[in-house]
């Protein structure tokens, strides 16, 4: 793939010219099965067996490393998961999450997550995660967290991310969970909060499938709105990238309004980082829009360029 | 019988690695002279080989399972609510399948390995990078 160029000003390391291409940042890694974690609190694998069915085997810290080798993912964002008033847990804490970016802060990212109904409580708890924790963005997920984004009660969650200029990265789209109610992971419902918080940046996971172009009207219309293109729901990764990125979608839709939203995302562990990066690189789009989606994009958001 | 547990970590998607090195620790560790050593992985995605490690060789099996089991219109590639995420790994199955053995049994004699000069134990990674588990059970004669 003609993916390589140089780029002279970047934070991935002190040489002065570097490769692009192989520096890929992975906007959407959840650390859940990491035995790291799970050694030390066994009730998160029963959490994630329970709440969302995935029932894999946990890999050491060193496995997603090595993925991240292989896919030349340079940073990875670590989510936590805060579903205390649905489900009375955490999948992981916002501890958890700071305690696997402080193993390699070089290598993660860590995004923190509250519950958003619990309205200023939530505040003060995002407040700390940024400022002591030293956490970068919030992990919001409608349905599993059982909440509409428009709910009044967000708002103060939303001001204070707004305030800590952090981004906002949200569940949107299909999820397998039958427990979910689907409805409240359509991306339509974040057009109000990105009228109401124009300085807010907001993620919609998934590029919101199967309401894609829900979510791709979203980002053309929103300068503060982006998509992810995380996990993979009909076939391989190649199989559903093309699915929404050339075919519901046409190209010139991707490369000419969509080229500076799109993020990429793995979704690990449900799919591992290097097969979804292989499919972006395969897919028959410009070469200058998949290094935006692969790595300038992400880079620009959470203000990793210099 | 004594039974060990040996951890691999692989590096690549796909590699094999070779673990005669584990295999005989683990028999002399046993202190068992004469018997038998079964070595078995635990995954559908990893398995055991016998044959040559050498690097051209090396590249010669991954290359032709690689063009063998290249990706298709496969059907298990859906979401698969047993393990709660999309399977997109038919061809690594298919490659463990053609190549490999969950498990294989050797002799030990006079506390080694019987194998020739070419051989050695080898594992097959067919979609790593992943922490691979396995079973060496050594049985007295």
């Amino acid at each position: 793939m003609g993916l390589k160029r140089e780029v002279s000003k970047s934070v991935w390391s002190k040489s002065e010219k570097l490769q692009c291409g192989d520096h890929l940042i992975d906007i959407h890694v959840h650390p859940f099965l990491l035995k790291e974690l799970t050694e030390k609190r066994p009730e998160l694998l029963e959490g994630t067996k329970a709440y969302l069915g995935i029932k894999i085997s946990p890999q050491p810290l060193e496995t997603l490393v090595r993925q991240m080798e292989v896919a030349g993912v340079v940073k990875a964002v670590l989510l936590a998961l805060d579903l205390t008033s649905k489900l009375g847990c955490k999948l992981p804490s916002n501890e958890e999450v700071a305690e696997l970016v402080r193993m390699d802060p070089d290598r993660f990212i860590g995004f923190a997550s509250v519950d958003p109904l619990q309205g200023q409580e939530a505040a003060r708890q995002l407040e700390h995660a940024i400022n002591e924790l030293g956490l970068r963005g919030l992990k919001l997920h409608p349905p599993l967290q059982d909440f509409e984004p428009s709910d009044p009660k967000l708002r103060p969650v939303f001001k204070k991310s707004e305030e800590l200029e952090i981004p906002i990265l949200a569940h949107t789209g299909m999820t397998w969970q039958r427990s979910c109610i689907l409805e409240l992971s359509h991306p339509m419902l974040w057009d109000k909060v990105a009228m109401d918080f124009p300085d807010l940046k907001i993620i919609l996971a998934h590029c919101g499938w199967p309401w894609a172009w829900d979510a791709a009207v979203l980002a053309m219309r929103h300068p503060n709105v982006y998509l992810d293109i995380a996990n993979t729901y009909t076939g391989t990764p190649s199989e559903h990238l093309s699915l929404i990125l050339t075919e519901m979608m046409p190209k010139r839709i991707v490369e000419r309004f969509l080229a500076d939203k799109l993020l990429f995302g793995s979704d690990f562990p449900y799919i591992e980082l290097h097969k979804m990066a292989e499919s972006v690189k395969k897919l028959p789009i410009a070469d200058e829009v998949k290094l935006q989606i692969l790595e300038t994009n992400a880079s620009k958001l959470l203000g990793l360029l210099l | 019988m004594k039974i060990f547990n040996l951890s691999i970590h692989s590096r690549k998607q796909r590699e094999l690695i070779d673990i005669t090195d584990y295999v005989e620790s683990i028999i002399r560790e046993s202190r068992i002279t004469n018997g038998l050593v079964i070595i078995t992985t635990l995954h559908v995605t990893a398995g055991i080989l016998i044959n040559e490690y050498e690097d051209k060789l090396k590249w010669d099996i991954l290359n032709k399972l690689t063009a063998l089991c290249a990706s298709r219109s496969y059907r298990h590639h859906r979401y698969h609510y047993e393990d709660g995420r999309p399977a997109v790994n038919a061809p690594s199955h298919l490659a463990v399948i053609l190549a490999s053995q969950p498990s294989v049994a050797l002799l030990i004699e006079n506390g080694s390995l019987l194998l020739s000069r070419r051989q050695r134990i080898m594992l097959l990674e067919a979609d790593g990078p992943k922490e691979r588990s396995l079973k060496v059970r050594v049985v007295e004669e």
